[in-house]
């Protein structure tokens, strides 16, 4: 009678080993990949991400080089022609304003980290929660007449939208995480006044408690546009001449 | 005595194995320290969006050697045309042109309840709502959006002045009336499906939402002047 009890337990111990390892197995490897431990699946992640970075560099130095090359055909011809002068002087100006050209200047750097977790808490508040303050943030810096602004080193366009992807937002239809890095040109003590006001989305979201900085600098370099755009509804309105 | 110096020697072997075997797996690893899951997305998510802008980039760099082809062979006349075609372009991405196509006219107005004990501000439109609506709208899709016949672009931002709302430095009074060119079912959709924003402030908060969808719209160019003060353009080279 004894042996069939001890028996049983040693059984029932195997079992519930055995379903604790492997589930914990699989956990690790939804999130991780097959056969890979965390640390060595980070560092492969971030050597790919390294190079992707360089690649990235050498292409868009590339595209810049070719750039300069049809500029100077577009030079030689405008020192024939003022008209073709006047009509490159155009098309860079709405290129910065529209975004499709990277641009420095004088402005600001808004830094936004998570809150802290402190075990109290039964929720964990990030900032996807609270997007719409991100919004807001951009909307105060238009308002103070910022001229250029980027989150995480995408450019902000006509065109940029903010949703909510899983556990990221989703920026410019790209994936973006903390720290959330906004940077805008334009006139840092207006910036500095309207951000800086009593409940301001800064303030708000301070005291939700969110982890912000805000550094003025002389000189911010906001990238351009990558984005490809195609209408695929509007069309210019056709002017009868 | 046997039986206990046999169950003894298990024992201890077990324990030996134990400690042995994760010693072992320890070292094959080299790093002691464990990576938190979530940074492993967060790097993920940084690949992917460094591979999809590299594709971007690939694709404008094909651009620009095309026109680096035109240019090539090209005489003043030429180069004329083709810079006159690359503003008319930034134009209408920029919002410097009137542009037409299908849509949707949206038109929100404060609830008309009137002033009593229990009225309180969410029964009329602030700016916020009218920023949620609008980055909803583009995320369904819209190419270019208006309120009240003030073109929106990225500098517009809608703020609160009193009863008024201040777009482009105009002041715009209740009803909102927002034009949005793009799918017209999708933002229709986008306003109007139960969970949205614009429904919300439909049931929620009582406001006046109606929505139509057109075949034709049209939208009027940005007319404010461009002034350019802070911002420099950077010239990249080699």
């Amino acid at each position: 009678m004894k042996s069939w009890i001890s028996k049983g337990l040693i059984i029932a111990v195997c079992i519930l080993l055995g379903v604790i390892i492997a589930i914990q197995y699989k956990t690790v490897n939804s999130i991780v990949g097959q056969g890979f431990i965390p640390t060595q699946k980070n560092r492969e992640l971030v050597e790919e991400l390294t190079k992707l970075e360089s690649e990235k560099e050498t292409l868009m130095n590339e595209l810049t080089n070719l750039e300069n090359k049809v500029k100077k055909y577009e030079n030689e011809a405008s020192q024939e022609s003022d008209y073709v002068k006047e009509l490159s002087e155009s098309l860079l100006k709405y290129k910065m304003f529209a975004g499709y050209k990277k641009v420095e200047g004088p402005g600001i750097e808004i830094k936004i980290n998570n809150p802290e977790y402190n075990g109290e808490q039964t929720e964990y508040t990030t900032i996807v929660d609270y997007y719409s303050y991100l919004l807001d943030i951009i909307s105060y810096l238009n308002v103070s007449g910022a001229e250029a602004i980027s989150i995480n080193d995408l450019r902000y366009t006509s065109f940029s939208e903010m949703t909510i992807a899983g556990d990221n937002i989703n920026f410019n239809n790209k994936a973006i995480g903390v720290p959330i890095v906004i940077k805008a040109i334009g006139p840092v003590e207006n910036f500095e006044s309207t951000l800086g006001m009593s409940s301001s989305p800064i303030d708000l979201m301070e005291w939700y408690g969110f982890k912000i900085e805000m550094t003025k600098k002389d000189n911010i370099t906001i990238p351009r546009y990558t984005e490809i755009k195609e209408f695929k509804y509007a069309r210019p309105v056709s002017s009868e001449e | 005595m046997n039986k206990y110096v046999i169950n003894g020697i298990i024992f201890i072997m077990c324990i030996a194995l134990g400690i042995i075997i994760p010693y072992q797996i320890r070292n094959n690893i080299g790093e002691n320290s464990y990576v938190p899951l979530s940074t492993i997305k967060e790097t993920q998510a940084e690949v992917n969006k460094t591979k999809s802008e590299i594709e971007n980039i690939q694709i404008l760099i094909n651009e620009q050697d095309k026109k680096l082809d035109q240019l090539k062979d090209a005489d003043t006349k030429d180069v004329v045309e083709i810079l006159e075609k690359d503003i008319e372009k930034i134009k209408n991405f920029g919002g410097f042109n009137d542009l037409e196509g299908p849509g949707l006219i949206l038109t929100i107005n404060d609830s008309d309840k009137k002033f009593n004990e229990e009225w309180d501000d969410s029964s009329i439109v602030h700016e916020g709502d009218i920023q949620n609506i609008i980055n909803d709208l583009k995320v369904a899709g819209a190419e270019a959006m208006s309120v009240r016949g003030e073109r929106l672009i990225h500098t517009s931002a809608v703020q609160c002045n009193g009863p008024v709302l201040r777009v482009n430095n105009k002041n715009l009074p209740a009803p909102f009336t927002i034009y949005a060119i793009g799918n017209p079912r999708k933002l229709s959709a986008a306003i109007n499906a139960p969970g949205t924003y614009g429904r919300y402030l439909k049931d929620g908060r009582g406001l006046r939402v109606e929505s139509e969808e057109r075949n034709y719209i049209v939208i009027p160019r940005y007319n404010n002047s461009l002034d350019i003060k802070y911002m420099q353009p950077v010239e990249e080279g080699e």
